[in-house]
Formats: C-alpha cells, sequence, structure tokens
C-alpha cells in the first residue's frame, strides 16, 4: 500500500532522514519507533505531503507521492492523524468530524454513513456529538482525532503518537480501536513511543535512529530484540549493565 | 508443500523492496556495532546513505574466511554477549574456529529456514525424522532439530551414533526421514546388508542430505540403497548454518531463502559480479540476523543462479548444487579439512614440511583418507622399521586429534610423490566410485 525507498528529507540544510526504506502492505498495522528526534515525525510529515522529500520514493497505492500536495494525498486514500490532534476546539464534535468528510461533502449519504461508521467504532463520540471539542477529555480527543481521519474514507491511516498525553486507560482504548481497522480495510502506519501497547496490536515494524533504520522486523521479532526492549519496553537492564 | 507462502511467494519487486529495507537496516547496523566493518567501510569510503538498491552492493567490501578467523572469539558480532543465546562454530578447523553467535530472533529465524527446507521436501507432523548430524559446536543437528520440531514432526537426535546404532533406531522407530551428510548415509546404507536388513525392512521415504557436495551419481544411490527419494541442501555455518537454500520437488536447483539471505555470484579472480547462469563463487550477505551479521562473505562454493522460474510455485531464486570450490577445502565425514591443517601437523611432528599427498576415496560406501607421507633422509634413523611405524602411528594420532578425522597414514618412499611444487595435493576418487550393493 506504501512504499517508500530510499527517502531523504529534513529542513533546509539539516538531513534528518537518510536513505530511509519501509513498506506498509494492504491491511498491515505497522508501528515505527524511535527515540525524539530520530525522525519518525518527519517521515510521516513527508509521506503526508506536509514536507518535500529531498531525495527517494514514495509511492502510495501504486502512485508517486513525493512532494505531491496533501489534498491530493488524502484524495489518494492516505491520511494523517497530527501529532497533538489539531481538533477545532470551538466547533462542536459533529462539525469537527463533518470538517474531515469535506472531500465527500457532496454526497451526504456517504458522509451519513461514514459518520455512523466512527459512531459505532467510538460510541463516546456519538453520545457527546455536541459538544465542544474543546471540552473533551483527551482520550476522547484522540478519538476525535482518529474519528476525523477516517471521516474521509482513507484507505490508510498514519498517526503521530496518538497515545501521547493519554491515560493507560485512554491508551488501552484507542488501541483497541486501532486494531479493528484492519477488518474495516484500513491500513495502519503508526509512530509511537509507547512501544508495549503498540506492538500488541501491530504486525510489523522499525526502528528508526538518528535517521536511519536499524532494524525492521515481525512484532514478535521487535519484542525480543534486546536493543527495543532496553530503548522502549523499559525492562529493568540498567541494574544487570552496572 | 510451501511452508510460509507470504515470503517464499513473493514476487520479485517485493522481495527485493524487503530485502533493500533488510539490507540498509543491516548495513546500519553493522556500521555502528561491528568495528570491522565500520572499518572497512570507512576505509574505501563506502557512503551507506548511497546503497540504493541491490545493484549497490557491488560497492561493498567482501568479507573472507580469514577476516572471520582474526576476529576469534567474537569481534564480529554485532551485539553484546548477553543477548546471544546460543554460541556455534565451524568444523573441522585446528587452531581458532569461528565462532558465530545466535539472538532468540537468530534462532527463530534459523529455526524457519530448515522448517522451510523440511516442508519443501514434504516433511510433515506425521514424519520420524532421524538426525544423524553430530549435536555439537557444528550447526548441523540442531539447525535441523529446530525446524523439525517447528513442523511437529517426531524428532530422533541421534547424533553421532555409530551406524549399526543408527539402524537399530531407524527400524525400531520407523524413522521416515534421515537427516544427515550424504556420506554417512552412504555407510548407513552399506550397513544395511551386513546388519541382515533389506531397505524394505525400514520405513524411510525422505533423506535430507547436505553439508558436503555430492553428485547426482550418489543422490540415484543413496535411492536405491535406502529407498527413499533425496533432497540436497546447502547452508553454512558462518551464514547461518542448514537452511541457506534447499531443494523443492522439482529438485533442480536449491531454493534460497531471499527474504534472509541476499546471493550474489561473482567471478573469484575479478571479484566482478556474474549474470544469471554463469557460474562462479557464492557470495551471501545476511539481512535479518542481529548476532552475526556478514556482508558479501565469500564462501568459496562454486555455482550459478538459475534464473527460470520454478514450477514449485516458489518465487525464490534458485542455486544449482555445489560443484566445485574455489580452494583445496576437503568434505570428508562430515567435516571441512584443508589440506594446510594436514601440512601443519606434520610438520610440527616431524619438524620439517614432508611431501604428502591427501588421496580421498571410497570403499563399500564409506569414505577413505589416506594421507601419504615421503619419509625423509633427513629424519634420524629413518630406515628403521620400527621408528617408522611409531612416526607412521604419531602422524595418524595427530591427524585425530588435531582435526578428528580418523585417516590412515602411508609413508611413502622419498621423492615417489613427484618433485617440489609438481604434487597433486589431494586426489579425490570418490566421485568415481559406486557403493557395492547387494544383489
Amino acid at each position: 500500500m506504501l512504499r517508500v525507498t530510499n527517502l531523504e528529507a529534513g529542513y533546509g540544510k539539516l538531513r534528518v532522514l537518510k536513505n530511509v526504506s519501509l513498506h506498509v502492505g494492504s491491511g498491515e498495522i505497522v508501528i515505527l519507533l524511535g527515540a525524539n528526534g530520530s525522525g519518525k515525525s518527519t517521515l510521516l510529515k513527508t509521506a503526508s505531503g506536509i514536507l518535500r522529500p529531498q531525495g527517494g520514493r514514495v509511492l502510495f497505492d501504486r502512485q508517486d507521492i513525493a512532494g505531491a500536495a496533501m489534498e491530493r494525498i488524502v484524495e489518494l486514500g492516505c491520511v494523517l492523524v497530527p501529532e497533538g490532534r489539531q481538533l477545532f476546539n470551538p466547533l462542536s464534535v459533529r462539525e469537527n468530524l463533518l470538517l474531515g468528510a469535506y472531500l465527500h461533502a457532496r454526497r451526504s449519504d456517504r458522509v451519513r454513513e461514514s459518520l455512523e461508521e466512527v459512531f459505532s467504532l467510538f460510541p463516546r463520540l456519538a453520545e457527546r456529538q455536541a459538544q465542544l471539542a474543546g471540552t473533551l477529555s483527551g482520550g476522547e480527543q484522540q478519538m476525535l482525532a482518529i474519528g476525523r481521519a477516517l471521516m474521509a474514507r482513507p484507505k490508510m491511516i498514519m498517526m503521530d503518537e496518538p497515545s501521547m498525553g493519554l491515560a493507560p486507560m485512554a491508551v488501552d482504548k484507542i488501541f483497541q480501536t486501532l486494531a479493528q481497522l484492519p477488518a474495516r480495510g484500513i491500513t495502519v502506519l503508526l509512530v509511537e513511543q509507547n512501544a508495549r501497547a503498540s506492538l500488541a496490536i501491530a504486525s510489523r515494524g522499525y526502528v528508526l535512529e538518528t535517521g536511519q533504520i536499524v532494524l525492521e522486523g515481525s512484532s514478535l521479532e521487535l519484542m525480543d530484540n534486546h536493543d527495543v526492549r532496553r530503548a522502549y519496553l523499559g525492562k529493568d537492564y540498567k541494574r544487570i549493565e552496572e | 508443500m510451501i511452508l510460509n507462502r507470504f515470503y517464499e511467494t513473493l514476487t520479485r519487486e517485493e522481495l527485493e523492496q524487503l530485502q533493500i529495507e533488510r539490507l540498509q537496516s543491516t548495513l546500519n547496523r553493522v556500521y555502528r556495532y561491528v568495528a570491522f566493518y565500520r572499518q572497512a567501510f570507512d576505509a574505501r569510503s563506502v557512503d551507506l546513505s548511497r546503497v540504493k538498491s541491490l545493484a549497490d552492493l557491488a560497492r561493498l567490501p567482501f568479507t573472507t574466511r580469514e577476516d572471520l578467523r582474526k576476529s576469534y572469539p567474537y569481534e564480529m558480532f554485532a551485539v553484546p554477549l548477553r543477548d546471544i543465546v546460543r554460541i556455534q562454530a565451524t568444523s573441522g578447523t585446528t587452531g581458532k574456529p569461528i565462532m558465530v553467535g545466535y539472538t532468540k530472533n537468530d534462532l527463530r529465524n534459523w529455526t524457519e529456514c530448515t522448517a522451510r527446507l523440511l516442508c519443501s521436501a514434504g516433511v510433515d507432523e506425521h514424519d520420524v525424522v532421524q538426525i544423524a548430524f553430530p549435536y555439537n559446536l557444528f550447526t548441523g543437528g540442531f539447525g535441523f532439530h529446530q525446524g523439525a520440531e517447528k513442523i511437529g514432526a517426531s524428532v530422533i537426535p541421534a547424533s553421532n551414533a555409530n551406524t549399526e546404532a543408527q539402524l537399530m533406531i531407524m527400524r525400531d522407530f520407523k524413522t521416515s526421514v534421515l537427516i544427515c551428510a550424504p556420506g554417512f548415509a552412504g555407510r548407513i546404507s552399506s550397513t544395511l546388508a551386513s546388519a541382515g536388513l533389506h531397505p524394505e525392512n525400514l520405513h524411510l521415504r525422505v533423506g535430507l542430505f547436505g553439508a558436503e557436495p555430492w553428485s547426482e551419481r550418489q543422490r540415484t544411490e543413496l535411492e536405491e540403497g535406502l529407498h527413499l527419494q533425496a533432497f540436497d541442501n546447502y547452508g553454512l555455518t558462518e551464514v547461518i548454518g542448514p537452511g541457506v537454500a534447499g531443494e523443492c520437488h522439482e529438485r533442480s536447483g536449491l531454493h534460497v531463502n531471499e527474504d534472509h539471505f541476499i546471493v550474489e555470484v561473482i567471478d573469484p579472480r575479478t571479484l566482478q559480479a556474474l549474470p544469471p547462469g554463469e557460474e562462479g563463487e557464492l557470495v551471501f550477505t545476511t539481512i535479518t540476523k542481529e548476532g552475526f551479521p556478514l556482508v558479501r562473505y565469500r564462501t568459496g562454493d562454486l555455482s550459478r543462479l538459475l534464473p527460470e522460474p520454478c514450477a514449485c510455485g516458489r518465487t525464490l531464486a534458485r542455486i544449482q548444487r555445489i560443484s566445485a570450490r574455489t580452494d583445496d577445502l576437503i568434505f570428508f565425514a562430515g567435516l571441512k579439512v584443508f589440506p594446510s591443517q594436514i601440512e601443519e601437523i606434520l610438520s610440527a611432528a616431524q619438524g620439517t614440511t614432508p611431501q604428502f599427498r591427501i588421496v580421498l576415496d571410497r570403499e563399500a560406501g564409506v569414505d577413505t583418507m589416506d594421507v601419504q607421507v615421503e619419509i625423509s633422509e633427513a629424519l634420524p634413523a629413518f630406515d628403521e622399521l620400527k621408528n617408522l611405524e611409531k612416526l607412521r602411528d604419531s602422524l595418524a594420532r595427530g591427524i585425530q586429534n588435531g582435526l578428528g578425522l580418523q585417516a590412515k597414514v602411508s609413508l611413502v618412499e622419498p621423492r615417489s610423490l613427484g618433485g617440489e611444487g609438481k604434487i597433486r595435493r589431494v586426489v579425490d576418487r570418490r566421485a568415481e566410485k559406486m557403493t557395492t550393493k547387494e544383489p
């Protein structure tokens, strides 16, 4: 579905991504692990059209989207759920969701269908349709951000740290929902620091380190890799090491 | 049967994407964690961020057996020793062996690789699998054991029990699959008659033979002698052990597990990559290994890539059965020996390096090694028979102790092997010999 080869990207003269290759197969949940500053968000920004790549290829559904406009990438079916959710706080839950459906705005039947789908995934959003987005809890806001992305009827959603700043219960809820997306025909690329929760639902993953992929493997393999465990699973290694 | 339909039948495009991803991440890791590779890449000013396709592999330096030998014990490991869960070593070497380490994931991938070979030879959970590879530092025993267990077969780790004991187990436990070196299978086959058994008294149906090169003729002999279907497989400890490549039911070439290993064929003289179909030296790059990753490892094995698609449905590339070596490595009784290692033992025992010749033969299906050594006039009392017998015995013992192989030593007249530098070091008559079969 998404195929990135030899991607180079950065800001001005600063090269953040150095020769990064990865792919996300149709119906997969793939996780991109990496410390702060490793280039995870830069990769999502480049794949979603926010940032122009300096080199390499990005294919989505066999079409070259490297450097394409964001709207076109969304039209093709690839939607980003940005870090920090970026909701319209003074608008209601329902209004926020409808904004996500702007591509299909002329097909009210489709919009209604999408809305029902989102509400079935997140019953909580249905209950709070009229509430202002800014008054929702962190977990609910994240649900809304995902729901809004789903309103564009994407083939794939890319998410930047959906667990950030959420209580453990809310994180569980979000990840349970994400795990259902492949069954609904939606492929997921997830950037996360919460390796434990995300590896539990992902099929494969990559580890990014200072702009380079240093590891690729199934979730099981990543969970069994000692570097991943030390860096992201917080297993008590310090005691053994020193 | 195909064990892992997803990875074994990827389109070339999908496979190459996977390979480039895994290659890039492997290169990034070895550059960070293996001093040898950091130096090797830096010395050639290799910019890893310019490795953008599989063709760019050609820009990377090779790794040789000598490099690995120098790295003893674990200079080539890419993870700390505590992340290693298994250590194995290359077989039949004097001095310092090449030690390799596996992480938990490496073991899992290795298991997958040998399980694929078993599956493609038609082995399943109903089979009783007898593994007659030694279970020690050598990778043959453990490598196949894990794969056979994964498939759910009943596994008998018969290891290096003698042929009579192997036969007894084989008969009494109705072994259906035999896994060993072809030479050892030949020995079992030739022991059958003397044990009063006919192949029909056994229940063998499949044999997976490897760890040393063998011929189509040996295949026929083993199939007739043991009433089984014989499959070739290929692997080497440095790369992972058995499981690098193996035959499917078509038995026309060995499928390389390309999602774990990138295979190249190079001209051993010019070191340039050869196009598919041309014979040259096999070179492997591991792309999933964590513990002991290798970049462009020169195997010394001669083969060629078979570019035509295989009728079995696997899209993994095939290599032809190993035809020869680029060097004088001898495969004998499941061990690998260089003539130089025998030479070391001979010169250590005598103080000087004698002229010698290694004659390999096959008698009644059993491989034999005769080390013919010229006696030297320089030796004190070389004309006394008793001293010569003593010398002969001590040489045979030295070879047994140093290399773990049983060789006959014959002392021959001075200069009878030919002049300096003209001796054919190794004479291998094994391929010409058929095993004697009971009528």
